[in-house]
């Protein structure tokens, strides 16, 4: 009895203190990192305003459009943003809490001659740390580069994954009257052509490794593929079979080229080494088979095929040969594009007499309509971390470059202005 | 041997019925004790406290604003549940039509009732030629008609009211539903401390769609507070395996440092942060 009620004591007295419930946060309250980027400033030697601005300006634009950030308006700053200290002693984090930001860049760059040395920074105002740090050093017109570079750092810092910032983006563009290879940033600046075939040149992609691209030209009066190689600017014609040879891909090791030729009366899709000699058919139909895009093991090509009547995308074991159907919906399917994760497939459909871009996840499932409006948007690629999508759009009328995140979000042209652009590819790490 | 002597006694102190008088006596001393520390004793200061409310004015968009809530659930199939029967049940006298006639027959004599009396006007003022004197009868009589019309339809109204009130399915849901402080008393001191930290931690917390690969991860955190409503300490019960999204739900835990009113007592809350209602 005693004992009893001994034990019922001691039980309510530990019960008391504590008694527990769970509560549950269904969602952050913020689903955008409120971020301020800083004017970087001169540490040493002459003071340039405008690389300041010009390395303001690329980070913004980079980072807006990776959509993790809702940017801070630089006229609220305050006096920390016009201090030089780059240490987390130096900062005066409480100034940036009371402006709500979470992250801060800052930045100082130092001028001796022609030599640039940019140091940026990027911390976090909560834990009164330092996230990430980078020294670059260049040429005063490697600005831009050094700005995108910090770019995909802090990305890497705050997700685990480098941005694509720093790679490139071929396309094609008929500003001299003449269909030509194109190169530019991933934000549409420093555009520069890389052929002069003054002719037709169709279909880039970038080589999984090295800087180089395969591209369809017409140079010598027919379609044939040809490899150039971007900093010796060496080029080569590789596949000059009878009738076609375009839109070539690269395997993901870089090894063999996927290409549609129709050498035997009917397109289909043949497996080539990088110097053009054939290596296996891939495809067998009395259908036209284009347009092949590998899957990021190597092991499968989403193309584009008429056999089952309209232009569908199907799916090819390479190593089997089995072929299945990956979309149902729609009369016209086309330009297919494997997500270097492997886990969506985009590509465009024709419907009401203009193209979208939709994503279908590799099993069929999961189909998702990302572009809306006027204009006919194609031509989709992945960026090499699978956060964005390129294509051609009319919708401002001429043809030009447009970048959107992966889910359809933030799409913004990116082409500059000047003749009718399309083809877009996007290059690996740079 | 005084070993042994001990063991005696105290077997003889287990058969004294002073021992169980003793223990009880030493138990209810303890207990004391414990109701003199507690503060239960003794009647509390009462401050006076004003009254405040936390208001949300901030409504970020979120995946389904409707989530969690007793009365989110569609109220079409619960209508088509009501609706549909009654008339199935009865298709040859439809009672929904009997009844809106009614409801018209109702809202319209109000317009209505002064023509149908004008034109009893005409007859009054034949009347009126062959007798004057109940000229003032007739107005008094017009008016205690009118009110009684007024009246009727007054009493009609509040009928109809009730019927609505009776057939309004809404109602129940809604009363279901949290509203303010589930067990606020008015005061900041009364408010729900579950409701404030939900509030707090909710806002604290910033985690982006695009930093996290899984929708399906989740962090459960202990936060304990002293009496005074400190944060004393937190520790992850459970973590979600994925360092971003652990690490956002630490700096959300790091800006809280002090609940609004010290709980008085320490007090040990259980988060769990998950992203069921993040964006698409």
């Amino acid at each position: 009895m005693i004992r009893s009620l001994l034990f019922t004591l001691i039980g309510l007295a530990l019960f008391s203190g504590s008694a527990l419930a769970q509560i549950e946060i269904t969602a952050p309250g913020q689903q955008a990192i409120p971020l301020a980027v800083t004017r970087f400033l001169p540490l040493d030697g002459a003071v340039r305003p405008e690389i300041a601005a010009e390395v303001a300006a690329v980070l913004q634009s980079d980072l807006d459009l990776s959509g993790l950030f809702r940017l801070i308006d630089p006229a609220a700053f305050l006096s920390d943003a016009q201090k030089p200290g780059l240490n987390s002693t130096q900062v005066d984090f409480g100034q940036w809490r009371l402006l709500g930001a979470e992250a801060v860049i800052k930045g100082a760059y130092t001028l001796k001659g022609d030599q640039l040395t940019l140091e940026a920074r990027l911390f976090d105002t909560t834990g009164r740390r330092l996230l990430t740090g980078r020294r670059y050093l260049g040429k005063t017109s490697d600005a831009r580069r050094m700005a995108h570079a910090f770019a995909d750092e802090v990305l890497k810092s705050l997700t685990g994954e480098a941005g694509p910032f720093s790679s490139r983006i071929a396309y094609i563009s008929n500003q001299t009257g003449h269909k030509e290879l194109y190169l530019m940033e991933v934000d549409g600046h420093q555009s520069t052509r890389v052929t002069d075939h003054r002719s037709i040149v169709l279909n880039p992609d970038f080589s999984p490794v090295g800087k180089e691209l395969i591209f369809t030209s017409y140079r010598a009066g027919f379609p044939d593929l040809y490899r150039k190689e971007i900093n010796s600017g060496r080029e080569a014609r590789i596949s000059h079979r009878k009738g076609l040879n375009i839109a070539g891909r690269y395997r993901p090791d870089g090894r063999e080229i996927a290409l549609t030729l129709s050498q035997d009366g009917n397109s289909e899709i043949y497996l080539i080494g990088t110097d053009g000699t054939l290596h296996k058919r891939l495809t067998n139909d009395w259908g036209i088979d284009v347009d092949a895009s590998w899957s990021p093991r190597g092991d499968a090509i989403a193309f584009v095929s008429d056999r089952q009547g309209n232009p569908h995308v199907f799916i090819m074991d390479v190593i089997g040969g089995k072929v299945r159907r990956l979309t149902e919906a729609g009369k016209y399917n086309a330009t297919p594009a494997w997500s270097p994760k492997g886990d969506r497939i985009a590509f465009s459909r024709l419907e009401e007499g203009r193209f979208d871009i939709y994503t279908i996840r590799p099993d069929g499932s999961d189909e998702r309509r990302l572009t809306f409006g006027p204009g006919s948007k194609e031509h989709p690629r992945w960026s090499p971390d699978g956060r964005f999508l390129v294509y051609s759009s009319d919708q401002g009328g001429a043809k030009a470059i447009y970048l959107m995140r992966a889910d359809g979000t933030g799409g913004r042209r990116i082409s500059p202005a000047g003749g009718a652009s399309s083809h877009p590819a996007w290059s690996g790490r740079w | 041997m005084s070993h042994h002597h001990t063991d005696r006694q105290l077997a003889g102190y287990h058969h004294d019925p002073r021992f169980g008088r003793l223990l009880l006596a030493s138990l209810g001393v303890h207990l004391a004790a414990v109701l003199l520390f507690s503060g239960v004793l003794f009647p509390r200061f009462q401050r006076d406290l004003r009254p405040v409310y936390h208001v949300d004015l901030v409504n970020l968009p979120v995946m389904n604003p409707q989530a969690g809530r007793p009365d989110a659930r569609p109220p079409k199939p619960q209508a088509k549940a009501a609706a549909p029967e009654p008339v199935k049940a009865s298709p040859p006298a439809p009672p929904k039509p009997k009844a809106k006639p009614e409801a018209v027959k109702l809202a319209k004599p109000e317009a209505a009732k002064p023509a149908a009396v004008k034109p009893k006007k005409p007859e009054a003022a034949q009347v009126k030629a062959s007798e004057k004197p109940s000229a003032a009868d007739e107005k008094a009589l017009q008016e205690k008609l009118r009110q009684m019309q007024a009246r009727q339809q007054i009493d009609d109204m509040k009928r109809r009211l009730d019927e609505m009130a009776a057939k309004d399915t809404r109602q129940a849901a809604i009363s279901g539903a949290p509203a303010g402080m589930m067990d606020g008393k008015g005061t900041e001191a009364g408010s729900s401390y579950d409701a404030w930290l939900h509030e707090y931690l909710k806002q604290a917390w910033t985690l982006s769609r695009y930093q996290v690969s899984r929708r399906d991860l989740k962090a459960t955190v202990k936060l304990a507070f002293d009496a005074q409503g400190n944060l004393l300490d937190y520790n992850f019960i459970k973590k979600s395996g994925e360092e971003r999204f652990d690490d956002s739900v630490r700096k959300a835990v790091l800006q809280l440092k002090k609940l609004p009113n010290p709980p008085g007592s320490r007090m040990e809350k259980d988060i769990v942060f998950n992203l069921k209602d993040l964006l698409e």
